[in-house]
């Protein structure tokens, strides 16, 4: 795998013999901005350089969420403990810098803000969200760990599998849809991941755009702020150019 | 007031609408709805029609009866919105734009909801819907008939025709000619698109299959003191350029131009009767935490698949024990008062970037 194939829809994991996906390790480091764990696909695109370009209120909502990132109060601390690991799994976030998911979720389920409405067979989703991190240790614990957050990585990624697949059975999961649980963290993960900037860097997304609009729309064509992609970095500049990774000369 | 087909084609935008000047009234700098000069109408006066929810049903009802001399109040649950004040542009901060409190959904087949499923505010839910505006299929109507699912329309695609093409007028429609069911043109030209729907046609008409951009309710160039889209795609989290239609820029600037109050912020609780002759004497609403009743002469419950059934279900009595328009026991029921619909796309995947995909494709 180089890092040119991340172009080509090979990367993706069901077009993969394993299933997996491709390391990230093989795109360019980010040299503006910042992205989860500093994998750039845009590596000098940082959509918070844009944010002058965008109307008060919108700035005011998006920045809020850099600069005050909301402390745990509606998890206990061992639920956050679980739910953190689980969310570190699912999103692949495996080193700083890592988006504040579950501080983003937490402060959701705190303040109430829910999706309207909830499967006759489940509970309300914040119930659902403290249920889902019992049943994570309770299946962490099936397979000989002391919980969830203390298991292995490998463990982790199986629990987290099964859990994908609706396979988790035994104690809370007997009462608990899992494939229904499993919508409702996801939904809530993945909206509160891709709400925050450093996602849109990752993922060369243009941010609110608001009032300037876009103005080129075809295809290959981008906005002169727009980040272009760079797949296919020459490694050993980009390499260079990571400094603390920089290749020992003879 | 018809037009023969080529001038219609010559004009485009230059068209105006009959008897809506909704996009003249509203503010050339602000996107709220100007309101200074909108009635207010006593709870003890007896209006000729209260409409519960100002969305694509109500709100458009309101500006037809409105401009017809009807003293018209109109309920709705959540706030007047103003685009400039109200919106964010961002996915995320949107969250308010949505009907959140709880709903259950249950069942042997259970719908799964979205988050977005129904509005809460004047315009109702076209003010976060993507703006997607195709005619039925002629065919569509006798889907009973025709293919054994679902139930035919008591109505047929003609009888809904004439107001197809008036609301086309109205929001307006952009969209390439159609050349399927009965043929036909829009009054804006279609919207460019993006490198995906590029990619897609290009490979589509290689095999053989015709495509059209699809028709949307968003002005391609100004339209009265609505700007033009800015193709900055968040349709679905309100339109804070009012390039995207929705009942809030189209019909209800008209209607309170024309003496209806559009009641914000006013939850519609149960629809009141007379108990002996069984006539409607008005709506029992929430506001500010205070019960209120509005008298009229006439209701119209216009809160969507959800939230219509929900108030004809509460407002029971002794002469409707089964609540309003359900002795037999229809409304809200899946396959009766309520018919979910299908969605029908496709989705694929490029081999590559799509620049090549296109290039591929020439």
């Amino acid at each position: 795998m180089s890092a040119r194939d991340f172009r080509e829809a090979a990367h993706l994991p069901n077009l993969r013999p394993d299933h997996e996906p491709a390391s990230p390790e093989e795109l360019p480091r980010q040299r503006n901005g910042v992205t989860p764990q500093m994998h750039g696909r845009y590596p000098d695109y940082n959509v918070l350089d844009e944010s002058g370009h965008w109307d008060e209120l919108t700035r005011r909502v998006v920045l809020g969420r850099l600069e005050r990132v909301p402390e745990i109060r509606f998890f206990t601390r061992e639920e956050a403990a679980t739910l953190g690991a689980f969310c570190d799994v699912l999103l692949a976030q495996d080193r700083e810098p890592k988006i504040p998911v579950l501080n983003m979720v937490d402060a959701k389920l705190f303040a109430g803000e829910l999706d309207g409405f909830h499967f006759a067979d489940m509970p309300d989703d914040r119930e659902t969200w403290r249920r889902v991190a019992a049943g994570l240790d309770a299946a962490a614990v099936q397979h000989g760990s002391i919980d969830f957050p203390g298991a292995g990585a490998e463990i982790q990624e199986r629990v987290v599998d099964a859990f994908a697949k609706g396979e988790l059975h035994g104690q809370v999961w007997d009462e608990l849809p899992p494939s229904k649980a499993w919508k409702v963290v996801t939904r809530g993960a993945l909206s509160a991941f891709y709400s925050h900037p450093w996602a849109w860097n990752e993922i060369g997304f243009g941010g609110p755009a608001y009032p300037r609009g876009y103005a080129r729309l075809g295809v290959g064509q981008r906005e002169n702020w727009e980040g272009a992609p760079a797949f296919e970095r020459d490694p050993v500049r980009d390499t260079q150019q990571r400094g603390e990774q920089e290749p020992v000369r003879p | 007031m018809t037009i023969p087909h080529n001038l219609r084609t010559l004009a485009r935008g230059a068209l105006r609408p009959p008897e809506n000047d909704s996009a003249f009234l509203l503010d050339v700098h602000r996107r709220a709805v100007p309101q200074a000069r909108m009635a207010r109408y006593d709870d003890a006066y007896p209006v000729d029609l209260v409409i519960v929810g100002a969305g694509a049903g109500g709100g458009t009802l309101a500006q037809r009866l409105a401009r017809r001399g009807w003293k018209v109040v109109v309920l709705d649950a959540g706030p007047f919105w103003d685009p400039d004040r109200d919106w964010v542009s961002d996915e995320a901060g949107a969250h308010k734009l949505y009907w959140t409190e709880e709903r259950v959904t249950g069942g042997t087949d259970p719908v799964e909801l979205g988050k977005n499923n129904s509005g809460r505010g004047v315009g109702g839910s076209m003010v976060h819907y993507a703006g997607y505006c195709p005619r039925f299929h002629p065919s569509d109507f006798e889907v009973g008939s025709r293919d054994g699912v679902g139930e035919d329309w008591p109505i047929s695609y003609q009888d809904l025709k004439p107001h197809y093409e008036r609301l086309e007028l109205e929001l307006p429609v952009a969209g390439e000619y159609w050349p399927w069911g009965d043929p036909h043109r829009y009054p804006h030209t279609p919207h460019p698109i993006a490198g995906g729907a590029d990619a897609a046609r290009g490979g589509a008409r290689k095999l053989g299959i015709e495509m059209r951009v699809g028709p949307v309710g968003i002005t391609n160039g100004a339209f009265g003191n609505r700007p033009h889209c800015i193709y900055r795609g968040f349709c679905l989290q309100g339109c804070k350029v009012n390039a995207k239609a929705s009942p809030l820029v189209t019909h209800i600037p008209d209607a309170i131009e024309h003496g209806a109050e559009i009641r914000a912020n006013c939850m519609a609780t149960r629809v009141e009767l007379d108990e002996t002759s069984g006539a409607v004497t008005g709506v029992r609403y929430l506001c500010d935490g205070h019960e209120r009743i509005q008298r009229a002469d006439a209701v119209v419950v216009a809160g969507y698949s959800i939230e219509t059934p929900r108030l004809l279900l509460n407002s029971t009595s002794a002469r409707f024990p089964h609540g309003l328009a359900n002795n037999n026991d229809q409304v809200g029921a899946a396959g009766g008062g309520t018919l979910p619909r299908g969605d029908a796309h496709v989705q694929g995947a490029t081999p590559g970037d799509l620049l090549r995909a296109v290039l591929r494709n020439r």
